[in-house]
């Protein structure tokens, strides 16, 4: 029962992640974004990571997505520009998917090769030594997003703008995620597997999800979980920092000067004699 | 007796027969809601409210509801008929999805989960779908300003709402609800956190866009905001899912802040009071204090809005859930209130 439960979210999972790149109108495609963040969130749940699969939903559902939807749906989406997406350049996705794969492989392949004369030997290269799940899932998630990333040089139409500066900007920003993604398989990924396992055969009640996962942040994850949070705050800022501009000539709504005002300042009375009337006087 | 159904399937009628006690009653108490805020926004401004239909008009809401079914259902033509038709039944889903978790008393819950709070704040924050698609797929322009509006209130207003939330946790230590209406046992956490109860209560009113918060639906400016579009039934649902939602908000300001199921006092006869009435008044006074804002506040401007929101709220909470974390993790005040050491 579980089993089918899962084979249904996963394909739905699947399918819908690939709707969210090949649907025509992009508000379908953060619609079926967000159906794959609910399938997700259900595979958690059939894991028994109930706090991950309602963290999901909050963050991502709750509030990512909406402001992508908000987004997307004020663009004013022209048509014609979206037209040339269909001629996805698959030949060069082919090629490129080959050149990472036998890259993967000769990885993968010089790996095991060492594995096999050293492993016995060498603890870093042994079957319980850290590093083996995170570099196969590392050489994997390599070639994938090569395959992905390649191609995107082919289409730089769809760029903002077609100026080297931005393109360099846009390849630098994939080269860094890739990089930063292979590194946090390594040095978190796998290490994380069995430091999990301490902690929870550690106390004598069995904990909660959310116990668990809130001592092992709080203990031995607390600095890279502080340094995500500094760099957020970071971002934050620099966003703000982009995004602020004082134009001049507008006029804002001062909480504390309203409350400061008094009759004195706003109201002025006067005897206006017939024939004349008031004077103007600027304040 | 029932020996001879499988167990599955008895299981699963038994999860059918909990959810229509829950959702019957709660359609019902939605439609004497609308005619409770008829009565008291009247008795505020010295009018009658309905009285033709019924003993004190009590029938008005049933013949409402006749009326808005009999009319007919209309799609704009060029309107996206799938999304125009999923808005609403997505909204009025939601607004009972959250009912599986609210406890009624020890023991008296559908789904007593370990995360109950996260469940219900997440299904709080999808309910701005219902209402952004509504917006974008009637194709008009009063509804999708009216739910651009709606999108950006309620992601600015949830931040206050997950910060007072947060206070709530830090005083009973667990994400579960009963487990945080036990932890009031010895005192409502309405009083250690009264600045956040009232940021809760602002903010429930921001989330679930009533008056003076009711910008998506402003009619002087969007005519009726993201339903203008919507006529019959489909309009009824957006209706029910509106008001379940202010019940659902009642609810979990009662189980948060006012002790939920607890007495008042346990002195004498009130002590033989089922837990499920004492929750059941306590929603009706938050519901009562809905309306009172309703017929008192004008309505704000949006800047406004947006600066209460992001440069009151969101400072305030935040400093609050430090200075209460600090104070509970150096002992200021461990025997008042059930932390969990």
């Amino acid at each position: 029962m579980a089993g089918l439960v899962f084979y249904g979210l996963a394909g739905l999972t699947l399918l819908s992640a690939m709707a969210v790149v090949f649907a025509r109108s992009p508000v379908y495609a953060v619609l079926f974004l967000i159906l794959s963040f609910f399938t997700s969130a259900g595979i958690f749940l059939l894991l028994d990571a109930e706090f991950l699969a309602m963290v999901l939903v909050i963050v991502y559902v709750g509030a990512v997505a909406v402001l992508f939807l908000f987004v997307v749906m004020m663009l004013d989406v022209d048509q014609k520009h979206l037209e040339k997406l269909r001629h996805y350049p698959w030949k060069s996705f082919f090629k490129a998917a080959l050149r990472s794969g036998v890259l993967a492989g000769v990885f993968l392949g010089v790996f095991y090769m060492a594995k096999q004369l050293w492993g016995d030997k060498v603890v870093f290269l042994s079957d319980e030594g850290p590093l083996t799940h995170s570099f196969i899932l590392a050489a994997m998630s390599f070639a994938v997003a090569y395959a992905l990333y390649w191609p995107l040089s082919k289409w730089r139409f769809l760029l903002p703008s077609e100026s080297a500066e931005t393109v360099a900007w846009v390849e630098g920003a994939l080269q860094f995620l890739i990089f930063a993604g292979v590194m946090t398989y390594v040095l978190f990924g796998a290490p994380s597997l069995e430091i999990k396992k301490e902690v929870f055969d550690a106390g004598g009640a069995p904990l909660s999800t959310t116990d668990a996962l809130s001592h092992l942040l709080y203990s031995v994850y607390v600095i890279p979980f502080q340094g995500v949070g500094v760099i957020l705050v970071v971002a934050i800022v620099a966003a703000i920092a982009l995004c602020l501009r004082h134009r001049p000539g507008v006029r804002r709504q001062d909480v504390q000067h309203q409350l400061k005002t008094t009759k004195e300042d706003v109201l002025s009375l006067s005897q206006p004699k017939v024939g004349k009337g008031v004077e103007w006087t600027s304040r | 007796m029932l020996d001879w159904i499988p167990e599955e399937i008895l299981t699963f009628l038994i999860l059918c027969g909990q959810a229509f006690l829950i959702i019957i009653p709660l359609i019902l108490s939605v439609a004497y809601l609308v005619y409770a805020e008829r009565k008291v926004i009247a008795a505020m401004q010295l009018r009658k409210g309905p009285t033709v239909v019924g003993p004190f008009g009590l029938l008005q809401p049933i013949a409402d509801a006749l009326k808005l079914v009999h009319k007919e259902t209309i799609i704009p033509t060029k309107a996206n008929p799938l999304l125009y038709i999923i808005a609403p039944v997505l909204t009025f889903t939601l607004s009972l999805m959250a009912w599986a978790v609210i406890p009624w008393g020890e023991g008296l819950v559908m789904a007593d989960i370990n995360v109950g709070v996260l469940y219900l704040f997440a299904i709080s924050s999808l309910g701005v779908y219902g209402i952004i698609i509504a917006g974008w797929a009637s194709n008009s322009k009063y509804a999708f300003l009216g739910a651009l509006r709606s999108a950006a209130q309620m992601v600015s207003y949830e931040l206050a709402i997950g910060f007072a939330l947060i206070c709530v946790i830090l005083c009973a230590g667990s994400l579960n609800l009963s487990a945080i209406v036990e932890a009031q046992e010895k005192i409502w956490f309405v009083i250690p956190l009264f600045p956040m109860f009232v940021i809760f209560f602002i903010a429930t009113l921001a989330e679930t866009n009533r008056a003076p918060f009711d910008l998506p639906e402003a009619e002087a400016e969007l005519v009726a905001g993201y339903n203008v579009e919507y006529s019959s039934m489909s309009f009824g649902m957006f209706f029910l899912g509106e008001y379940a939602n202010m019940i659902l908000m009642s609810a979990m300001t009662s189980i948060f802040f006012l002790g939920g199921w607890l007495p008042l006092t346990s002195w004498g006869p009130f002590a033989y009071i089922p837990g499920f009435v004492w929750m059941a008044l306590k929603i009706a006074f938050v519901l009562f204090l809905f309306l009172w804002v309703r017929a008192t506040f004008p309505r704000y401007r949006y800047d406004q809005l947006m600066r209460i929101g992001w440069k009151v709220f969101l400072p305030i909470t935040l400093a609050y859930v430090v200075g209460l974390s600090f104070c509970i993790a150096y002992g200021v005040f461990p025997e008042t209130l059930g932390v969990i050491k």
